[in-house]
């Protein structure tokens, strides 16, 4: 069990996690959203063991991870927001270099990786270096990087950003099953349709609070709304977004 | 630079005249890729340090002559102007040779940028711009260029030099000796950026792109190393150009005249007759030489000119047809990569070693690095080299001090260009993906220590033939083997306070601590090129005197890798993570 208990992380003055707590469980999907800014990336970071929370504590199965920090990385498997990857690497060689350093033994992970590729259809791109990657093509490979070694934990930020349709249907249907093999799954994303599809709970979180922590069945009954997005926009979005909406256009326009 | 380009877009804009202005607008953008290249990182305060360095190569030309102004003064009093005149013709030399090498290396620097590439036919090729358009202003802008870093590095120089070479001669020689300077100055170094570009451009043009990105790197390499080669040629030349160039021209010269008429084929040299014939003179030989200096940068100019388009044209069909650029999977990359993949039983060190072995191989700062390194090496090896090749069938049959140190030089200089490439950062908003998985930082350590003994390895190895030919198979192997042992020494000096996975952490060259550790380096520098071969020379004879030799260093190696784990216990988090995470900015 993945318990976040009490966290609080500060950039200098800036507060951008403040005293959240959750736990998720084996087979459990947690479904993480919130307007640009509220905390979700920096809790994800700190998730992922690459910082450590000003206060609180995770605890991955009852121990806190800064203790055994190696041993917890080990069994996470993350995908990042923004796909910065080793442009020079060819795609193999990237995945074969996140896999030797999990200490994957050669023979099982040229197997895997070729799996993989072949799976998101990049066989054919076997021996083309990052950079000539689109920003999907560079996204499967960080799924693959990510889900490699079979983690016990998997913490995805945005994981269908810049997939295509189809791939992406075959995410949801991946996570949904991976949860169900008894993984940890935490799914930041802004797509609130996804993650009413796929999340077994919802979070959301608005300027480092948690103020929604709840399955998207009971919290659109709470709010007596017809949908996440509805329940989000209540919870979340403080602005008049009609107006907003109006003065872009007027700003097209002019 | 960049708000006076800005400026001139604008002022362009508000004539109206808008095709001139895109035109402009598009010189101004290739200009700006020549500091914001791959090396300079695109970072404000590299580009900045980009002057810095032109401003750093400009400080010699203007200093030299202040600090030469005692014995141009004498010599003037004692031979009067015209003496004067032709002694300095071995200043000037210097000067010019400084000049190519200066230029040589900034156009290593800006290697990436001198052709259109890759990225300009992905970026312009959607525009309504047509390619001949595109090739004008990219040469227009790799001509301002050039006018920037020639005019950065010789306007001040020419000054000084023009003015204190003109001791006891009339004012209107001043003035000349300004001009001459600088036309010979800015012509050396045009001719060294021209010769590179067009180079380049040619091979682009008769190769194709793809085999052309993997001649580059070599291309590259070699161009360090040749500029690096003349910088250590560069005293002998200097000190031989005044009994050299008499001696072409048939004058009488002085007992125990410094003559090497190959250095009338160097590039320095060469621009010196065009130094001297803008100065005035009837001299044929200088004559002679101007008109190879100004015969070589007119066909720099002509191929880089022609080579241009035939290159765009090339590197368009290759995006058309291909437009997805291949990694360098040759036959090299593949034996690097199944040797140093099995260097380690656990996976992640083989990891590690892999890594750098591929970040050596295709990330130019990296690239650039250990290039200059291998220069180095060659520049301490090439005198023995050149005192030696001549005489092949001389070579002594006994071991000698000066034979028996190439190898210890070889692993001095390559084994540090590995270090410093290791300590290089290759892409830091990428090390996210290291610092969430969770790896020892000791078995990173272990994969750059053994890419570092194989490379050592390969070293001794392809020496040791060399020397079991010389002295015998003996002899030979006893060599290797000290040599080895000493390559793991250095090893562990070279990896003291090394912990982590190479190319992933901030470069923190303050580390070194050159400033109060100088006089150390120093000292191991003469004892690894020269207190260690005549050791061995003594020892080799014994090899029990030599085995105990090899202990002793062993030993202080081991004390080495103690000393470094009592000193830093490998940390479970590493406290760089921060700046890697910071980069993610991702909230």
């Amino acid at each position: 069990m993945l318990e976040v208990r009490d966290v609080t992380k500060r950039y200098g003055a800036l507060t951008a996690v403040n005293h959240v707590s959750f736990t998720v469980k084996p087979g459990e999907v947690l479904g993480y959203l919130g307007p640009n800014g509220s905390g979700k990336s920096t809790t994800v970071k700190m998730l992922v063991g690459l910082m450590p929370p000003n206060h609180g504590q995770i605890l991955f199965n009852g121990r806190d991870i800064q203790d055994h920090l190696l041993e917890y990385k080990a069994s996470v498997g993350y995908v990042p927001e923004e796909a910065h990857v080793y442009t020079y690497l060819t795609g193999p060689e990237y995945l074969r270099l996140a896999g030797r350093l999990r200490g994957i033994p050669a023979g099982k992970l040229e197997t895997k990786i070729d799996h993989f590729l072949r799976i998101f259809g990049l066989d054919s791109d076997y021996h083309a270096q990052l950079a000539s990657f689109s920003k999907g093509m560079r996204q499967k490979i960080l799924l693959s990087a990510a889900l490699l070694h079979n983690p016990r934990v998997i913490v995805l930020d945005e994981p269908v950003s810049g997939l295509d349709v189809s791939t992406a249907l075959v995410l949801r249907t991946v996570v949904s099953a991976l949860a169900a093999d008894g993984r940890i799954i935490f799914y930041s994303s802004h797509e609130l349709e996804t993650i009413e599809k796929i999340s077994t709970r919802v979070i959301i979180l608005r300027a480092g609070h948690v103020v929604a922590d709840d399955s998207a069945s009971k919290l659109r009954e709470l709010m007596h709304a017809p949908s996440l997005e509805d329940v989000f926009s209540q919870l979340a979005v403080n602005e008049d977004l009609d107006q907003i909406a109006g003065r872009l256009l007027e700003a097209v326009r002019a | 630079m960049s708000r006076l380009t800005d400026a001139w877009a604008t002022w362009s804009a508000m004539r109206g005249d808008e095709a001139v202005s895109g035109f402009r607008l598009l010189t101004r953008t290739f200009l700006r890729r020549f500091f914001d290249n791959e090396i300079t990182g695109g970072t404000g305060d590299l580009r900045n340090s980009f002057f810095w360095m032109l401003a750093f190569l400009a400080v010699p030309g203007l200093t030299i002559p202040v600090f030469m102004t005692f014995d141009w003064t004498g010599y003037a009093i004692v031979h009067g102007p015209e003496g004067l005149r032709i002694a300095s013709r071995a200043d000037k030399v210097f000067y010019l040779g400084y000049s190519v090498v200066a230029t040589g290396l900034v156009s290593a620097v800006t290697w990436g940028s001198l052709l259109l590439d890759y990225r300009d036919c992905l970026v312009l090729g959607t525009l309504p711009v047509a390619g001949q358009r595109i090739v004008r202003a990219k040469l227009l802008a790799l001509l301002a260029y050039i006018v920037i870093v020639i005019v950065g590095m010789h306007a001040l120089a020419s000054m000084s030099y023009g003015f204190f070479l003109a001791e006891r001669a009339p004012l209107t020689f001043a003035w000349r000796g300004i001009v001459a300077h600088f036309v010979a100055s800015c012509a050396a170094s045009a001719f060294v950026l021209l010769t590179i570009t067009g180079a380049q451009g040619l091979a682009l043009s008769v190769l194709g792109a793809r085999r052309f990105s993997n001649l580059s790197p070599w291309m590259q390499s070699s161009v360090v190393v040749l500029v690096l080669l003349l910088l250590l040629a560069l005293p002998a030349i200097s000190t031989a150009t005044v009994d050299s160039l008499a001696s072409a021209g048939g004058q009488p010269l002085p007992r125990n005249p410094h003559v090497a008429l190959w250095i009338l084929r160097t590039p320095p040299v060469w621009f010196v007759g065009l130094y001297e014939v803008v100065l005035g003179t009837n001299d044929p030989v200088l004559w002679r030489l101007a008109f190879v200096a100004l015969a070589a940068l007119a066909s720099a100019a002509v191929v880089t000119a022609t080579s241009y388009p035939l290159a765009y044209r090339r590197l368009v069909s290759s995006v058309m047809q291909a437009p997805a650029p291949r990694a360098r999977h040759d036959w090299l990359m593949r034996a690097i990569d199944g040797v140093v993949s099995h260097l380690g039983r656990r996976p992640a060190i083989g990891a590690a070693a892999t890594f750098l072995a591929l970040t050596l191989r295709r990330s130019m700062p990296h690239r650039l690095a250990f290039a200059l390194a291998l220069g180095f090496t060659m520049a301490m090896v090439s005198p023995t080299l050149f005192e030696w090749a001549p005489r092949l069938s001389d070579l002594p049959a006994v071991p000698t001090v000066e034979l028996l140190s190439i190898p210890f030089r070889l692993l001095l200089g390559v084994l540090l260009g590995v270090r410093v490439a290791a300590a290089l950062p290759s892409d830091l908003p990428s090390g996210w993906m290291l610092n969430s998985i969770g790896i020892s930082s000791r078995q990173m350590r272990s994969g750059l220590w053994r890419l570092m003994f194989l490379t050592a390895l390969c070293v001794v190895a392809s020496v040791t033939p060399v020397y079991a030919f010389l002295w015998g198979a003996t002899l030979a192997l006893r060599h290797a083997a000290l040599c080895l042992v000493f390559a793991v020494l250095l090893i562990e000096a070279l990896l003291w306070g090394f912990d982590a996975m190479p190319c992933s952490r901030p470069w923190h060259p303050e580390r070194a601590n050159i400033r109060k550790w100088w006089p150390a380096y120093l000292v191991g520098f003469a004892l690894v090129t020269r207190g260690l071969p005549a050791l061995e020379l003594d020892l080799l004879p014994v090899w029990t005197d030599l085995a105990t030799f090899a202990a002793v260093l062993t030993a202080a190696a081991l004390t080495l890798r103690v000393l470094h784990y009592r000193r830093r216990p490998v940390p479970e988090e590493d406290p760089d993570e921060l700046v890697h995470v910071q980069v993610l900015n991702l909230d």
